[in-house]
């Protein structure tokens, strides 16, 4: 596990989520097969994801069915009454989707904090430490060596552990 | 005796005219500067001038990258860069004030604090400069084509052999880089950076260097990993083996840094060595290495030879895109 795991989180939701372009893809699918932190986050997510949409989808509890059925039949002020109630059952249905993502969001940082930060193998620091030190020539700004480094990295399919 | 005389003042009129002539041209074309006063120039201009502008940056070997568009504020070593394209990392800022770097990512809602680099990219300069003057590289100055519509001179740094290894389009007037292209050995261009817009000098605010970031970002301080010495002596007291070395050197190659990096406090020491075309390295460690063929593979794109040996307790690795002959001859003189 090369890169943070917290580096990866934006990732994970945009993965479950099916929007994720087809770079990160790439390397997020590489990095879960190899961590199985991450690879628990996504099978989280996927499950709150699913949680989530259930909960979306629960139908009305007969006795609500029944008295809305009820006022529907009413005079037009009852009408009103039936659109408060439904409006009550959707923000129900929104506060329950909430109060979860709120609990799952809590419980995801501290399942990601109990993953050790890993030290680079002695390869992994070698291939580092001979990319660091080529084409260099004091002629590259800040940027022009953050750019050249990454660029090394996505070539060499190693994630740098540190900068 | 008078057509001898006359015939004497004629050939000395033709070498005088020549002479001016050729000051004329050497006047004309590179604004009466040698090469080596162009780049101290430009070395100048990259601790003092401010400027503002857009920049593209794209890496073609050994693998293509997408074009990276950064809107570039500076002020000598000062540097706010801020990412345009590719959208994936829109919003992204890299803040240099010449002592800490600020790397800001939105999309991880994080801010990473490493120091500056810019104290050993002054160094590294300063050795060019000098490896320059003592003619260990060759370098050729002409005219060239405007950029991001500014006149420029081009300079073509080549390796002692001749091979062109950077190509650097100056302003004529700022002594600023324009554009830089990057080459390799068989004069591909690998890497090449230019400005698409520019204003220069630029009026910059101060401010526009001070890390200020949301409210939510978190900041991270990172120490890098690796230190980096310019001799052996220096990394020696740190290390608890004696570091190994090649009794001798092949022609035109020399030590360009020592790095030493600690893996779960236990030292990997890296003597790099370079005739500015090929590259060689000299890892060595006390930690096992038993598989080196995952190294092998990672490297593969960089077309380098990879060879491990143990001396004692100390493992080596050897990896470089030297020739062979080069190689070996490195390989037989460590001790």
């Amino acid at each position: 596990m090369m890169k943070a795991c917290r580096e990866w989180e934006q990732f994970i939701v945009e993965y479950v989520d099916g929007v994720i372009e087809e770079q990160p893809r790439r390397s997020l699918e590489a990095h879960l097969a190899s961590c199985t932190a991450c690879a628990e986050a996504v099978r989280v997510q996927r499950w709150a994801k699913q949680a989530v949409g259930q909960l979306e989808r629960e139908p009305a509890p007969d006795y609500l069915s029944r008295r809305i059925r009820h006022h529907a039949r009413g005079s037009l002020r009852r009408q009103g009454a039936i659109r408060l109630l439904a409006r009550a059952s959707f923000a129900t249905v929104v506060a329950a989707s909430l109060l979860l993502a709120f609990w799952w969001g809590n419980l995801r940082p501290e399942k990601m904090s109990a993953v050790p930060v890993e030290e680079p193998t002695v390869a992994q620091a070698i291939v580092q430490e001979y990319v660091g030190a080529m084409s260099n020539d004091g002629f590259t700004d800040p940027s022009l060596q953050l750019l050249a480094r990454e660029a090394q990295w996505k070539t060499l399919r190693l994630e740098p552990i540190a900068p | 005796m008078e057509n001898t005389a006359s015939g004497a003042d004629s050939a000395l009129r033709r070498v005088l005219v020549a002479i001016a002539l050729w000051s004329l041209g050497w006047c004309a074309s590179a604004q009466g500067q040698t090469p080596v006063q162009w780049l101290e120039r430009v070395e100048r201009a990259e601790r003092t001038v401010s400027l503002e502008g857009v920049r593209v940056t794209q890496f073609f070997l050994p693998t293509p990258t997408p074009p990276v568009e950064e809107h570039i504020v500076r002020s000598g070593v000062r540097y706010r860069v801020e990412y345009l394209r590719p959208l994936v990392r829109r919003g992204e800022v890299l803040i240099d004030d010449g002592v800490r770097r600020f790397h800001f990512l939105p999309r991880l809602k994080k801010v990473d604090v490493l120091p500056s680099e810019q104290p050993l990219m002054l160094r590294r300069r300063q050795e060019m400069l000098k490896r320059l003057h003592w003619g260990e590289m060759l370098l050729e100055a002409k005219d060239a084509e405007p950029v991001a519509g500014r006149k420029t001179v081009l300079l073509v740094m080549k390796s002692a052999q001749g091979k062109p290894l950077r190509r650097w389009w100056i302003d004529r007037e700022y002594g600023v880089i324009l554009r830089m292209e990057e080459l390799t050995p068989r004069g591909e261009v690998r890497m090449r950076t230019e400005y698409v817009r520019l204003t220069i000098p630029a009026d910059v605010r101060p401010d526009r260097f001070a890390p200020r970031f949301p409210a939510q970002v978190q900041q991270q301080n990172i120490l890098p990993p690796t230190r980096v010495f310019a001799s052996v002596e220096e990394a020696q007291v740190l290390v608890p083996f004696p570091i190994r070395r090649p009794r001798e050197l092949p022609s035109g190659y020399r030590l360009t840094e020592v790095r030493l990096r600690l893996i779960g406090q236990r030292p990997l020491v890296s003597l790099h060595y370079s005739n500015e075309v090929s590259s060689i390295a000299l890892f060595q460690t006390r930690m096992p290495l038993r598989n080196h063929m995952p190294l092998m593979r990672s490297l593969s794109p960089l077309a380098v030879r990879v060879e491990k040996w143990q001396d004692g307790d100390v493992t080596l690795v050897l990896i470089g895109n030297a020739p062979p002959e080069v190689f070996q001859q490195i390989r037989k003189a460590v001790r």
